[in-house]
């Protein structure tokens, strides 16, 4: 039993410093305002609230998504970890619901401190920042894994 | 609802329009002075250039609506992809919306004059039913509602043995869309009334499509996508006219086989079952449509499956479709030897004119292409389609000349460049 368990700690040990070394320039997490109401999301409803497949929270509140401008490597980081999806891809996405007059993508702030001066003014903000950025004015729904390789439609 | 008739008054009302968002945007900054309004413009083009073996006829990807093509009026053509398109949405507080999306594409007259294909405002009940009033485009198929914003979809063009024979496209009326979640799915329901028009050839009436109703589900679940569409419309269609009121002259046989088959005012249906499913790497899909009427049309069916494989930036695709007539493509028409001799020649031409008429679009197609997302917002796809067409049938050529011969197989060759705002 000694032995088994000290193998598990020396193979998460080397798990956890290969995932840290392989996206060592960006661990991007879900974030909200430290005063939200919404305490945990899974990634299909982070997902839904991204590709504007719903607009609430599960739990009935308002949700308002705020993204990183387009070819900011933590978005494309983020959209790829959750949803599987390229930049192409999410901006296909985008363009059948724009261009039917169906909806408009989640307005864009530059970086990640933006990101936090929006969630501070609005407390049904969601967005996504480098772990780095993230203080006490924030809560951590959701860290995305799983990286995807670059793709393209 | 009153319906545009020339391109200089569509002009003008597109000028209203935008000045009618500009002026409500204003009162509304004035009258609420915390909530300004928000407007946003998006726009998105293809520029494409495409060559057909069939130089006795036009292909094109619009045949209702567009004036020449490829293979007999241009050798390679840019206008059977090339469009230019450019949306305005306002939104004036969470509930009421409007948008104006203007598109520039060759038209019946052969001119770019641009043209409102969409012009709506949308009242948002609450977050998942809406109403909107003024001009959409039907969301009949898969991608009809987006299908000439190349970037949104694989290929160079949807599948034209059923994107290609359906006349219903934009609606002047009003809808109402109703979306339920169950469990992980979300299934969107939307009903439509409206009537359109459209435009053919300089001299020619145009096309009217009235009392237009429509029932379209669209569901997701998971990787999944599901769409059903049922419409019906009065339709009246004059590019036939001319042969009905040929064989109309012909005494009261002749009058029978107008009234048989005369496209004025008669009921049509379509009814149209689609899916696609889109995990990762690959993605396939299919739809099949039939459209039903008590006219030449009889029942003209359409299917097409397809399917690609993401490779990095490159995205290779195939597509195998196929159209076809379930109803009657034969009917001797006037019978010569009941006639005077010196009348023959009229009446066989009638004969031939109607036995074209009923073919409708038969054959086959099979795409190979690729599309290359190789910079932010564009693709360029590379397209080869090989057509099959069963006797008799022309498809969806346009611009027969004389020695055009129904029937034969041709192949497309297009490039686009597709890019989005």
């Amino acid at each position: 039993m000694i032995h088994l368990s000290r193998l598990k700690v020396l193979l998460t040990a080397l798990v956890t410093s290969l995932c840290a070394s392989a996206s060592a320039s960006e661990v991007v997490v879900v974030v909200v305002s430290a005063k939200s109401q919404v305490m945990a999301l899974n990634p299909n409803q982070i997902s839904d609230i991204f590709l504007g497949k719903t607009n609430t929270f599960p739990n009935g509140g308002q949700a308002v998504p705020i993204d990183l401008t387009e070819g900011t490597p933590a978005r494309d980081e983020f959209y790829a970890k959750l949803t599987g999806k390229s930049a192409a891809q999410i901006k296909a996405h985008w363009s059948k619901i724009i261009f039917t007059g169906r909806g408009l993508p989640p307005k864009e702030v530059l970086n990640g401190n933006s990101v936090k001066i929006r969630l501070a003014e609005n407390p049904n903000a969601i967005s996504y920042i480098d772990q780095s950025l993230v203080d006490g004015s924030v809560r951590i729904l959701y860290t995305p894994e799983n990286p995807n390789r670059l793709r393209g439609y | 609802m009153t319906l545009i008739s020339t391109g200089r008054q569509q002009l003008a009302r597109l000028g209203i329009a935008f000045l009618a968002l500009f002026v409500l945007g204003l009162s509304t900054t004035f009258a609420e002075e915390t909530r300004a309004i928000d407007y946003t413009v998006s726009g998105f083009g293809t520029v494409g250039m495409a060559h057909s073996s069939e130089r006795q006829a036009d292909f094109t990807n619009s045949p209702f609506i567009k004036k020449t093509g490829a293979g007999f009026s241009e050798d390679w053509s840019a206008n059977v992809d090339s469009v230019f398109g450019v949306q305005l949405v306002a939104n004036f507080n969470s509930q009421v919306s409007a948008v104006v999306q203007v598109i520039s594409q060759q038209r019946y007259d052969g001119t770019y004059t641009p043209e409102v294909e969409w012009a709506n405002v949308k009242y948002q009940f609450n977050p998942d039913f809406n109403v909107r009033i003024g001009r959409t485009a039907m969301p009949s198929l898969l991608v009809s509602d987006y299908r000439y914003v190349g970037y949104s979809t694989p290929w160079v063009r949807a599948p034209m043995e059923i994107y290609g024979i359906i006349p219903i496209t934009k609606n002047d009326g009003a809808d109402a869309t109703y979306r339920l979640h169950i469990g992980g799915a979300a299934s969107t329901f939307q009903a439509s009334y409206g009537h359109s028009e459209i435009k053919n050839d300089n001299g020619v009436d145009p096309t009217l499509i009235k009392n237009a109703v429509g029932i379209f589900n669209t569901t997701e679940v998971g990787h999944a996508i599901f769409h059903f569409a049922y419409q019906e419309a009065d339709l009246t269609f004059p590019l036939t006219n001319p042969l009905f009121d040929g064989f109309s002259q012909f005494g009261p046989a002749g009058v029978a086989i107008s009234d048989r088959y005369n496209a004025n005012n008669r009921r049509i249906k379509l009814t149209a079952l689609g899916a696609i499913y889109d995990i990762d790497d690959w993605f396939v899909m299919g739809e099949w449509s039939q459209l039903v009427s008590d006219s030449f049309i009889g029942a003209q069916t359409g299917w097409y499956v397809s399917g690609g494989y993401r490779m990095g930036r490159f995205t290779p695709f195939a597509v195998l479709a196929q159209s076809g007539k379930k109803s009657n493509t034969n009917d001797p028409g006037l019978d010569p030897a009941t006639l005077p001799p010196y009348l023959s020649g009229s009446v066989a031409a009638l004969n031939a004119g109607l036995t074209s008429v009923l073919q409708g679009a038969s054959g086959q197609t099979l795409s190979l292409g690729s599309r290359w997302d190789f910079s932010r917002n564009v693709a360029l796809k590379v397209q080869y389609d090989a057509m099959k067409l069963n006797a008799e049938s022309s498809g969806i050529l346009t611009n027969k000349q004389p020695g055009y011969q129904p029937g034969g197989a041709y192949n497309v060759f297009s490039v686009a460049l597709n890019f989005v705002f």
